[in-house]
């Protein structure tokens, strides 16, 4: 990785951050369907940057995402989980990576289908675990469920969108 | 022990893993049970600032709402002038309002720079703090109605429990005109349900009174925190199983969260000679 790349990668994370601060904050529909784009920052790490690094990275930024929603510890928590896991699903979804080439982790290097799958899992465990601790349990259990859904469709829908404006 | 050294290198993810969620679940306890000010929430100077500076955009687009909501209190304010000049022209009542009494509330104006309406457990951030003379456990209202309770200050801003929190109560009591000829009350708890920003339910309340939709839901002569009489909402939905003792209501309320600007910290300054009372009487009972 050489000084413009990482000047990129710094430069990314904060539009993302300020995306989700300042004017996603304000996008809810009907109360349930809610827009985390700021775990793109998490996923779209390159696949070269070492596991300790992307799971430090993954709970500044929960931590960053907290302060703005006055929720200490509760995006920290779930972003953490992503951070942790986020290699597991690499290895899990790329078997052959290694193999063949490295990994790119972007729309045109994986393809959609590929990356829609990775986009969706991530942000299906992201958001699962966001929404419980944040409900303290399970004591709204549908309504809980129906933000999780509702929010992974939006959220997904959002980080792959804004990969094709990148993209151009 | 090399070989300890070795393990640890190996797990090592899933060790940092580990440290940093506790972290995070020690943030969210502290966070939920202690009324310490902390550095992880919108009353840090920094994200309040912040904050502040994308509000200062909106509050321009909003200065249509704002004036609608300010003609709208001038209103209920001359209203209430009149019913004070009314009162004065009576003589002869069993029952005088005692001027300490009658004067123990205080009001201090504040924006609010922040506010959530979504999550299970909502805040506002609002733009005074200990040196406006705010403190813990004060009441906000809004022009509108009832907003929530002061958490926790620092020095410039503070922050406040939204009525729309899981854990918050507010005692209420409906009013009508059935109820006030039968000089009868109908006393019960407003709790938010968790979903609707709009909504809040209403418990407690004895199916045999006679209420009925669009009652008006006021704040209790029983509360300490607020005025009596602050509106909370109007009563949208009721319905009674016939196997229940209580009323199930929804209200539709008064206050628009999604739209709120400025608000009102109300001060009560018998708050604390009455609760000293209290307290000092229970301990008695004990004995």
């Amino acid at each position: 990785m050489n000084s413009q790349t990482v000047i990129r990668l710094v430069v990314t994370f904060f539009i993302y951050l300020l995306l989700q601060i300042v004017v996603l904050r304000n996008f809810v529909f009907f109360d349930v369907a809610f827009c985390f784009v700021y775990i793109a920052c998490i996923l779209l790490l390159p696949d070269e940057i070492p596991p300790v690094w992307v799971i430090l990275i993954s709970f500044l930024t929960g931590l960053l995402v907290d302060i703005f929603y006055n929720t200490a510890g509760v995006h920290a928590s779930a972003s953490v989980l992503v951070g942790y896991l986020r290699g597991y699903i690499i290895k899990f979804l790329f078997p052959t990576k290694g193999i063949e080439n490295e990994i790119v982790i972007s729309l045109k290097d994986m393809g959609a289908e590929r990356f829609v799958r990775y986009v969706a899992i991530l942000t299906l465990i992201h958001h699962s675990t966001l929404f419980f601790v944040e409900a303290g349990g399970f004591a709204f259990f549908l309504i809980t469920i129906l933000k999780i859904i509702c929010s992974v469709v939006f959220t997904s829908f959002m980080i792959i969108i804004l990969q094709y404006v990148r993209g151009n | 022990m090399s070989q300890l050294f070795r393990l640890i290198f190996r797990i090592r993810n899933f060790l940092l893993f580990v440290i940093l969620e506790l972290i995070s679940f020690w943030l969210i306890v502290k966070n939920d049970y202690y009324w310490e000010v902390s550095f992880f929430n919108t009353s840090n100077y920094y994200a309040a600032k912040t904050l502040e500076a994308s509000n200062y955009v909106k509050s321009y687009m909003n200065l249509g709402n704002v004036n609608e909501q300010l003609v709208k209190e001038n209103a209920e304010l001359k209203k209430a002038v009149t019913a004070m000049q009314q009162l004065k022209g009576r003589e002869g009542d069993y029952y005088k309002v005692d001027s300490a009494f009658a004067q123990r509330f205080e009001f201090k104006v504040a924006k609010v720079v922040n506010n959530t309406v979504n999550l299970s457990k909502n805040y506002l951030t609002i733009d005074k703090g200990k040196l406006d003379g705010i403190e813990p456990g004060m009441g906000v209202i809004c022009p509108q109605g009832v907003v929530g309770q002061v958490m926790q200050c620092s020095d410039h801003f503070s922050r406040v429990y939204s009525i729309l929190h899981a854990d918050f109560n507010v005692s209420s009591e409906v009013k009508n005109k059935a109820l006030r000829d039968k000089s009868d009350k109908a006393l019960g708890i407003a709790k938010w349900g968790g979903l609707n920003p709009r909504v809040i339910d209403l418990t407690t309340i004895d199916r045999f009174k006679p209420i009925k939709q669009g009652d008006s839901v006021m704040t209790s002569e029983q509360n300490v925190i607020f005025p009596s009489g602050t509106m909370v909402g109007k009563i949208r939905k009721l319905s009674a199983k016939q196997d229940q003792a209580f009323f199930d209501i929804e209200v539709e309320l008064a206050t628009d969260f999604q739209n709120i600007s400025y608000v009102y910290v109300v001060n009560n300054k018998l708050k604390n000679e009455q609760e000293k009372l209290e307290e000092s009487t229970k301990v008695e009972v004990k004995k």
